[in-house]
């Protein structure tokens, strides 16, 4: 998996390598792929909601609520964050 | 075998006995009360037992059921894993709380009336403070003081209901409560008991308790705390309010804002608290929708979530204990060092997140399926998206910021065998019960309905994987393109900073504003009092035993205030 | 049971024999035989007590003509259930402290005082169940001054240990006596009003008298009998006084003698004066807010204090407001709640001070800072502490939890300036209050270490321990058995409920 931050020691271990994060970023795109696919073969038989028949709805949905929850979710921390020892200063 | 021996029971008295074993014994002594006490709840059929007569009132200490049966199954096979897990531990203190808060736990679970729930929720309440006072520093026993102010307060409005729906209904029997009668109006009893099971189950802004003393427990008391007391609660609303609609949107609110403050969280084991949260959402709307599907689900999700988080805290844990921190800034890189705990971790985490395969989706496709065929179609929408919040916060930040992620530089040892033989029962009941969940749909309430249950068609497998490897796509991309935030160490504001702080300042600008009045007060009065002393001293008596004799004069000052005013008010009436 | 010879005198005898038994002692040699003798009498006191409770609680009330006189003129006792449970209770009380007390005794008093002192405790006791037992105004006083006085003395001999049990002595005597006195100042307005003493008599005489004089005579008796039972705000003398006597007089006073009080003046309230009267409506609002303010002033000082013994002796002024509050409801209800909770309450505060006596014999000192790391130097007394502090939560299995369940569920069905639900919450927020201060106290005693140069001590003798834990095991017991308490208090509140309701039978 990428990394976003220096390796400290010059040992990076297996799942630093980059033939590690290139077999699982394909394999992962390949799954996504796949799944995404099989969505279109498979109906579900009495939908309860109309969203469901939708052949690629809970990829679309699963991608775009991760999306959303990381990226609207950090600016929280403008808001709430303090040192971190914030309460023993006040205890 | 007498009648009242149930588990509660024999943990509780367990528990004191350990008091009086030596260190090195006390381990085998616990595993083998949990051993003998499956055996009892083994042999037990289903029905009450225990009956005791208080007040004239029957009271019903053991009613096993299909309800409670799985929540004793469970909670045995919890206790035993952090005995196991816990093995080192030699702490007396500890090695008590081991026993008897799963023992309140379950004496809870099993109470057939109002008084012996009453007792029970108590007597979980005080044996896990010792828990949170575990490491004894400052922080602790406030934080503790504090823990066990909210549970006990929980109790306290817990008898009050009880009394008033006592006093309505004339019978202590724990049944189900109807938290507003035909009218739509709030029963003000049923109400207390809600209130009292939410501030237990961790509602949305009675949640704080928390995030705030589990963390500061010791690891394994941490582990311990994060299963009993909300799954407690989980079990009595399935119980007394099954079916409340209120709980469904509770219980949706409770899923989703833990997952914006898990993501910004730096200390992991806090991490793990607000996804305690968030599960027990899961939990509460399902118990909230009612029907049979989805109550199965709730309960059945519950059973799970005690495995796989639990599993996940116990690999946190190890981290911990061979690194001494938490901290998501802190960790990172081990798994090269750590390869067995890190697979473990892995499997709670893809258990958590319900990928198939695992013990998670086995249990929460019934909550999700309850709700769609209740077309709630908003409440579905929330449930999916709390899902992927699920994945982010406990399916892949707690494994790759403790194994993976920045490295740390850190090369801890392995983590110690009777932790990995814990994780590794933790592990293979996800794996084993999620590839063949028969025996634990067996044991969930509702049999006609579980029976035409299938958590493996197609469509359900794809539904899934589509959702959760989307979202694993969505953190790939994220983290390519350097969008995903990075670990800061900071500490983030909850909805406790309300009563620790402001709160706090309040209580302290009244505490010493009444004292500057009262000594205000007082002192006058006092300098009143002893120019009166010394005037009379001056006139009727020798000098000296002055400041002796004042106090006197001023208690019997008192007497005469009162009895002036008896005298007033009697006369005036 | 009648063809008991002598059982016709049974109402009498637990007053007789300790006033006989008690200048039999000041004349033992000094150490071990005026103990056995104490404790003897305590016990046969205890055995008549029981059999009266028996008596009275299968036949109806009794009444005893005092040398055969009749009332009025003559002193009667009248037993009804209601005084044979106070009776039953103090004896109870003395029958476990007396044994208790030989070591704590022999420690905290020199040797040559012994026969004095267990002549003052039989005295104290003989006061006791006498103001229990009579009938005659009049004869309360006497009884009543016969118990403080004893009382005055016990509490300075706690000098030994701490000179400052002198003032603690002298001002318990003034405040006492000025009690007393308006006691019997009140009482001669009634006298002057009704011209009898005996209390139904009196009942019968004062019925639509409703002037100056049976009011004042009311304040009087009222403020008088507060004084004793150390009503906030006048409750002054009550932490001094049991901080600074002899562990064992705390024990037994704590338990026993705010009780007699309590029931002497609901005794006042429904039997004497009733409900005929407006300023009576008065009086009970008055227990309300005094009772309330009492449990959560009282409860606050005792969070603060670093003295073991006062914090305990402050935690008996928040549970008089318990009681008051049970009285206040004017009901059966709370009558009884009021009953089952002095009953209990004994038994709570018993344990307590009895534990803390332990530590003050082997530890030498009652400082919360004695108590650290108990759990490993003295693991009986600390569990026996631990329970019993429990109890006084009232975390159940205790008796402390019968008591607040029947306050509460009493406090519900009333009609008071204070809504019925704020009153049922006020009780909960003082009990947090409790569990903080008793937290406090496990949390020192379990969780401390003890101090690094800590000698080595033994635990309790055994005779204190075995005390103690029948206390703790009471403390357990009447949780579970509850006809004792809750039966008798029920039927004992019926009957004065119903004396003052005019249902003929007073008593």
């Amino acid at each position: 998996m990428a990394d976003q931050h220096k390796d400290h020691g010059s040992d990076p271990g297996w799942a630093d390598k980059p033939w590690f994060v290139r077999l699982f970023s394909w394999g992962l795109y390949l799954a996504c792929a796949l799944a995404a696919a099989a969505g279109f073969f498979w109906k579900k038989d009495h939908p309860h909601f109309e969203a469901e028949g939708f052949p690629v709805f809970f990829a679309i949905y699963g991608f775009i609520m991760f999306f959303l929850i990381v990226v609207v979710g950090q600016h929280l921390r403008k808001l709430v964050g303090r040192k971190e020892n914030y309460y023993e200063e006040r205890e | 075998m007498p009648e009242l021996l149930n588990p509660g029971v024999i943990f509780t008295l367990g528990a004191f006995v350990t008091l009086f074993l030596a260190a090195g014994l006390r381990r085998y002594f616990m595993l083998a009360v949990i051993a003998f006490s499956a055996t009892v709840t083994w042999q037990m059929d289903l029905g009450n037992y225990g009956n005791l007569q208080l007040f004239g009132e029957t009271l019903t200490v053991t009613r096993y059921d299909v309800l409670s049966r799985l929540f004793v199954v469970v909670f045995h096979i919890a206790a035993a894993l952090n005995v196991i897990y816990g093995w080192h531990i030699k702490d007396r203190v500890e090695n008590f709380s081991a026993l008897a808060y799963p023992g309140a736990a379950m004496g809870g679970v099993l109470a057939g009336d109002w008084l012996t729930l009453f007792v029970w929720w108590e007597m979980a309440a005080i044996t896990s403070v010792f828990l949170v006072l575990g490491p004894r520093s400052r922080s602790t026993y406030m934080a503790a003081m504090r823990y066990l102010a909210i549970q006990i307060a929980s109790g306290v409005l817990l008898l009050a209901g009880i009394v008033l729906v006592y006093r309505e209904s004339g019978s202590l029997m724990f049944e189900a409560l109807a938290l507003r009668n035909e009218a739509g109006d709030l029963n003000f009893g049923p109400l207390l008991v809600f209130i009292a099971f939410g501030i237990k189950s961790a509602f949305p802004l009675l949640h704080n308790w928390v995030q705030d003393s589990y963390p500061k427990a010791s690891i394994t008391g941490t582990i311990m705390l994060s299963v009993f007391t909300t799954k407690l609660a989980v079990y009595a609303l399935a119980r007394g309010f099954a079916g409340t609609g209120e709980l469904i949107w509770l219980g949706a609110f409770m899923t989703l804002f833990p997952i914006f403050f898990a993501l910004i969280e730096n200390d992991l084991k806090k991490v793990l608290c607000y996804s305690i949260n968030n599960q027990v959402g899961f939990m509460v709307v399902g118990i909230g929708v009612g029907t049979a599907t989805a109550v199965n689900g709730a309960v059945g999700y519950a059973f799970g979530n005690i495995i796989f988080e639990s599993l996940l805290f116990m690999s946190l844990g190890a981290a911990i204990y061979r690194t001494g921190t938490s901290k998501a800034t802190e960790l990172g890189g081990i798994y090269r060092t750590m390869p067995l705990t890190m697979t473990l971790c892995v499997v709670g985490a893809l258990s958590i997140s319900a990928f198939p395969g695992t013990l998670g989706f086995v249990t929460k496709g019934l909550i999700i399926d309850g709700v769609a065929e209740e077309h709630l179609m908003l409440i579905w929408l929330i449930l999916l998206f709390a899902s992927a919040g699920v994945l982010e916060h406990a399916g892949i930040k707690i494994p790759f910021f403790t194994f993976f992620a920045h490295d740390s530089g850190k090369r801890p040892k392995e983590a110690p065998p009777q932790m990995l033989i814990a994780m590794g029962i933790g592990a293979v009941l996800c794996i084993g019960i999620g590839l063949y969940p028969d025996p634990l749909y067996a044991l969930l309430p509702y049999q006609d309905q579980i029976a035409g249950y299938h958590p493996y068609t197609s469509y359900h497998l794809i539904e899934q994987f589509q959702l959760l490897l989307f979202a694993v796509l969505a953190f790939v991309v994220l983290q390519k393109t350097g969008w995903y935030p990075a670990e800061v160490p900071s500490v983030n504001l909850d909805f406790d900073w309300l009563y620790r702080v402001p709160g706090r300042a309040f209580l302290g600008w009244v505490i010493t504003s009444v004292a500057a009045i009262w000594h205000l007060v007082w002192d006058n009065l006092v300098r009143f009092m002893e120019a009166v002393a010394r005037g009379l001293h001056h006139t009727h008596g020798p000098e000296g035993a002055l400041s002796r004799t004042w106090p006197i004069g001023f208690m019997a000052l008192f007497t005469a205030i009162v009895l002036g005013i008896m005298l007033i008010v009697t006369f005036l009436i | 049971m009648i063809h008991f010879p002598g059982l016709e005198h049974l109402p009498a005898l637990p007053v007789i024999i300790p006033l006989i038994a008690a200048p039999f002692t000041i004349v033992m040699r000094p150490g071990r035989t005026p103990w056995l003798w104490a404790t003897l009498v305590s016990w046969v006191t205890f055995a008549c007590t029981l059999l009266l409770l028996e008596v009275v609680w299968h036949g109806g009330p009794t009444e005893y003509k005092m040398g055969g006189w009749a009332a009025p003129l003559g002193i009667t006792y009248y037993i009804d259930l209601a005084n044979a449970l106070v009776m039953m209770l103090v004896a109870a009380m003395a029958a476990v402290v007396f044994p208790y007390a030989y070591f704590s005794v022999k420690s905290e008093i020199a040797r040559a005082q012994s026969p004095a002192f267990y002549t003052a405790m039989i005295i104290c006791l003989t006061g006791l169940l006498g103001v229990a037992a009579t009938g005659d105004a009049f004869n309360v006083f006497v009884f009543l001054e016969i118990s403080s006085l004893s009382t005055y003395a016990l509490v300075a001999m706690g000098a030994r240990r701490d000179r400052r049990a002198l003032t603690a002595a002298f001002n318990y005597l003034v405040m006492g006596t000025i009690g007393a006195t308006f006691y019997v100042i009140g009482l001669g307005l009634l006298y002057q009003a009704t011209g009898t003493l005996n209390m139904l008599d009196l009942h019968e005489r004062l019925a639509g008298q409703d002037n100056k004089v049976v009011e004042a005579g009311f304040a009087f008796i009222v403020t008088g009998i507060g004084l004793k039972l150390a009503m906030v705000p006048l409750h002054l003398w009550l932490p001094n006084a049991y901080g600074f006597a002899p562990s064992a007089v705390t024990a037994f006073l704590a338990a026993t003698a705010t009780k007699v009080q309590i029931y002497l003046m609901v005794r006042f309230i429904y039997t004497v004066f009733g409900f005929e009267f407006p300023f009576l409506e008065v009086a009970l609002n008055a227990f309300l807010i005094l009772g309330i303010v009492g449990m959560f002033y009282a409860s606050f000082v005792a969070v603060f204090r670093d003295n073991v013994k006062q914090m305990l002796a402050y935690s008996s002024v928040a549970q008089i407001g318990y009681m008051l509050l049970g009285i206040s409801f004017g009901t059966v209800d709370g009558l009884t709640a009021s009953f089952v909770h002095i009953f209990n309450h004994a038994l709570i505060k018993a344990a307590l001070f009895m534990g803390v006596g332990c530590v003050v014999l082997r530890i030498g000192s009652s400082q919360l800072t004695a108590f650290r790391g108990l759990a490993r130097r003295m693991p009986w007394t600390t569990w026996a502490l631990v329970l019993s502090g429990l109890s006084l939560i009232g975390v159940p299995p205790t008796v402390g939890f019968i008591s607040k369940f029947k306050l509460m569920e009493a406090a519900f069905q009333t009609t008071t300036l204070i809504p019925p639900l704020l009153v049922v919450l006020l009780i909960g927020a003082s009990s947090l209050l409790a569990a903080v201060y008793v937290g406090r106290l496990i949390y020192t005693m379990v969780l401390e270490q003890p101090p690094e140069n800590a000698p080595a001590i033994k635990e309790a003798p055994h005779a204190m321990r075995v005390a103690l834990w029948i206390m703790v095991i009471a403390n357990i017991y009447f949780f579970f058995f509850t006809d004792l308490t809750v039966g008798v208090a029920t039927q004992a509140a019926e009957a004065l409920m119903c004396s003052q309701a005019g249902c003929g039978g007073a008593y």
